[in-house]
């Protein structure tokens, strides 16, 4: 499976092979659009969701065109298989009147148009940026082999041992061995999420009825019938 | 990549996503839920271009941010839920316009 | 990414048959439009209420559990393919990141979130 390789890059045969490729990019970035004016058009929340889950899918199809299978599957697990249940499930607990749902819009006009000023604009700013290489690039490979400082690297070396590994491979060493603290702290934002919703919305819960079922499990119905069965010769003797 | 796809075309799609989003959140001022979904696609559109980018400079960090991204979308969409429920215990309603207890009642009387 | 082409036409085939499939669906059916068809039926009695009833907060709660070690996974992956070459500090990083996780999960579960009747959340 060539996708295994971080070469530089499918999508560079993605340009070169045409067609089929580029059309299908330009379709999935349609429908992205289309989906996503769907999510800000439609007056219902539950409608919105769903649109939302199909701009998701969108997404992932471009991804897969780049060439990032992993980020693509993901993107179908976390946003749509979880984040997406989640607010479904949100919008159904609340109990929203259908009045309330189907309210008029209201705006804030001249935001949305300085926001589609500054789309104008970014659109400009794009066209004329040059964006040729990154001054950022991670040195990846002198951490692995030689710590940081042995930088002893020749250029074949370093290609090799580039190509010998898979992206995710690369993104663990970077996530791991370079930037454990960005890990550290995604733990932390994924612990604050988790104490925060629960100490947020857990409250006790009054009239549900009580089932110890551990007390239920653990009874020991022998004795319980051996008891009544006494108690009732006792009553019918006297 | 050519530089013309990479400007034109695969960073156009997310730059236009994000204003979407942007422009959701102010134009469709009715929800809560609504403004966070339009959140959503604003951290969707940013993953998108973390990477695009990523791909077309051939730099992993782009990969590693869209994971971070990733993350930070999920712990706030969860405490943006949270907090919609809480409201809604609160005040039984979502309306965003009528969150507006920190304003005062006497603006409150006059609007 | 030729290796995607089975993946394209498996998507177009699932695509024309859905489509046929509920076209010939809409076409070959006897419709008879009625308006009582088209009202909710409660035992004779108009509806009451809405139809939609409020989910209970647990359900919730399990969803954010499922998301937050949705991700979890997702961070590991990277891991166990190419982590392991950072040697015992990628570990032990690993071993962290696990271990913050697990203070959470040990909060919700004292704090009785994932029971669903237990005399604790009474």
């Amino acid at each position: 499976m060539t996708s295994l390789v971080l070469r530089p890059l499918c999508f560079n045969s993605l340009h070169k092979k045409g067609l089929l490729m580029t059309s299908m990019f330009f379709l999935l970035s349609t429908g992205a659009w289309m989906s996503a004016a769907l999510v800000l058009r439609s007056k219902n929340p539950v409608h919105s969701v769903f649109y939302l889950v199909l701009t998701f899918l969108h997404a992932s199809g471009l991804l897969v065109l780049l060439g990032l299978e992993f980020f693509a599957l993901l993107l179908l697990l976390v946003y749509i298989g979880a984040l997406a249940i989640m607010f479904l499930f949100v919008v159904m607990l609340l109990d929203i009147p259908a009045t309330e749902l189907m309210a008029h819009q209201r705006g804030a006009y001249p935001v949305a148009g300085l926001l589609f000023v500054t789309l104008v604009i970014s659109l400009v700013g794009l066209l004329w940026q040059p964006v040729e290489t990154s001054p950022l690039v991670t040195p990846l490979w002198p951490v692995v082999q030689g710590g940081p400082l042995g930088l002893e690297f020749p250029e074949t070396s370093w290609q090799t041992a580039a190509m010998s590994h898979s992206a995710l491979a690369q993104l663990g060493v970077a996530l791991y061995g370079v930037h454990v603290d960005l890990l550290l702290l995604a733990s932390l934002l994924l612990l604050v999420a988790m104490i925060g919703a629960v100490a947020l919305t857990l409250t006790r819960r009054v009239h549900a009825p009580l089932h110890d079922v551990f007390a239920q499990q653990s009874v020991d119905y022998q004795k319980v019938v051996s008891l009544v069965q006494q108690s009732t010769q006792a009553k019918t003797f006297t | 990549m050519s530089v013309f796809f990479f400007k034109g075309v695969a960073l156009f799609t997310p730059l236009v996503l994000f204003v979407m989003g942007a422009m959701g959140t102010f134009l469709n001022r009715r929800n809560l839920i609504i403004m966070l979904l339009c959140i959503e696609l604003m951290l969707l559109a940013a993953n998108l271009v973390f990477l695009t980018a990523s791909v077309a400079l051939d730099d992993i960090n782009g990969q590693l941010l869209a994971l971070w991204v990733m993350t930070a979308a999920a712990a706030e969409t969860a405490l943006g839920l949270a907090l919609c429920v809480l409201h809604y215990r609160l005040r039984a309603t979502l309306d965003v316009e009528l969150i507006n207890l920190m304003k005062g009642s006497q603006q409150n009387h006059a609007s | 990414m030729i290796e995607y082409l089975g993946v394209i036409v498996y998507f177009m085939v699932a695509t024309v048959l859905g489509v046929v499939m509920f076209w010939a669906a809409t076409q070959c059916s006897s419709q008879r439009l009625d308006l009582e068809k088209l009202t909710a039926y409660e035992c004779g009695y108009d509806a009451f209420g809405e139809a939609r009833s409020p989910f209970d907060v647990g359900f919730y709660l399990v969803a954010i559990l499922f998301l937050v070690f949705d991700l979890e996974v997702a961070f590991l992956i990277p891991w166990a393919l190419g982590g392991v070459l950072s040697g015992w500090a990628g570990l032990a990083a690993l071993l962290l990141f696990l271990a913050v996780l697990v203070v959470g999960f040990v909060y919700e579960w004292g704090k009785g979130a994932l029971d669903w009747n237990s005399p604790e959340t009474l």
